[in-house]
């Protein structure tokens, strides 16, 4: 089996966060749950020490699947440039291209600024 | 003096535009485009293609002000990167709509916003200049020849060390 059929078999679960006037994905395997509190989105989000955080979202939250192939690596100059440490990869979705953040590396702030 | 005949002339002028005549000189492909108002060039080798500036182009957020997002060529993503800073040359006043060359080179490739496309041009190499030492500091790292165009210079810009020096953090 080729990587390229391996990948057209496997599909990545994510949940979008609508902040703002864009939206960010995060892996769904740190997300523990979410309610809604006082009209926002509170996200429980595993930690790397076992125990949990919990994030506010001013926007809408959505649960999807996308095929891995979907799944792209920041280009390199990206790579290197990054200044917010939590990008990591981009995700195409319904014609669009979302950031994936990698969770363990949120800040909360710089997600309501990034 | 002998009389030559027109159909003599004519069949002269026949072979004298039959005549091959030697263009051996080697030739670079340039693809000029304009940053502001000035004019610069990469050669073509290094551009793979060049997109139109309408191209739906996704914002990525935590990067710097030089990295505009990125963009979906047939399933490739590209990062798209403007390069006044790195020049030093004043920021676009609107947000820069103008075409993107897809550069690739050294192993490393990105979209470059440029104002303007000018042309792509075959130039004998003969053509191209050594940068003169008055050329602003803050281009001489990244000149590799002038080369006039329309009246005006062009400088022949060093894509391997755009991206190099874009890579560790300038511009």
């Amino acid at each position: 089996m080729t990587r390229r059929t391996e990948l057209e078999e496997l599909n990545l679960s994510l949940v979008l966060v609508h902040q703002a006037q864009q939206t960010l994905a995060l892996e769904s395997r740190w997300v523990l749950g979410c309610q809604t509190l006082q009209g926002q989105q509170l996200l429980t989000l595993k930690s790397s020490d076992a125990g949990s955080r919990y994030l506010h979202v001013s926007g809408d939250v959505e649960f999807i699947e996308v095929a891995a192939t979907q799944l792209h690596p920041l280009p390199a100059l990206m790579q290197a440039r990054k200044t917010w440490p939590a990008v990591k990869a981009l995700v195409e979705y319904q014609g669009q291209l979302l950031v994936l953040l990698d969770v363990l590396l949120l800040d909360e702030q710089a997600l309501a600024t990034g | 003096m002998s009389q030559t005949s027109i159909d003599e002339l004519l069949a002269l002028k026949q072979e004298a535009a039959n005549e091959v005549v030697d263009v051996d000189e080697p030739t670079a492909k340039l693809v000029i485009f304009a940053l502001g108002s000035k004019f610069f060039a990469f050669r073509g080798a290094f551009i793979k293609e060049v997109l139109p500036g309408t191209e739906p182009l996704f914002y990525v957020p935590g990067m710097p002000a030089s990295v505009q997002g990125v963009i979906n060529v047939r399933g490739d993503i590209e990062s798209v990167i403007l390069l006044h800073r790195l020049l030093q040359l004043p920021d676009p006043e609107e947000v820069a709509t103008g075409s993107i060359l897809l550069g690739q080179a050294s192993g490393m490739h990105s979209g470059i916003r440029v104002d303007e496309l000018l042309d792509v041009v075959d130039l004998p190499l003969s053509q191209l200049q050594h940068p003169p030492e008055s050329l602003p500091e803050s281009l001489q790292p990244y000149v590799a020849a002038l080369v006039d165009f329309a009246g005006k210079p062009v400088a022949l810009l060093d894509i391997e060390k755009v991206f190099a020096d874009y890579q560790e953090g300038l511009g």
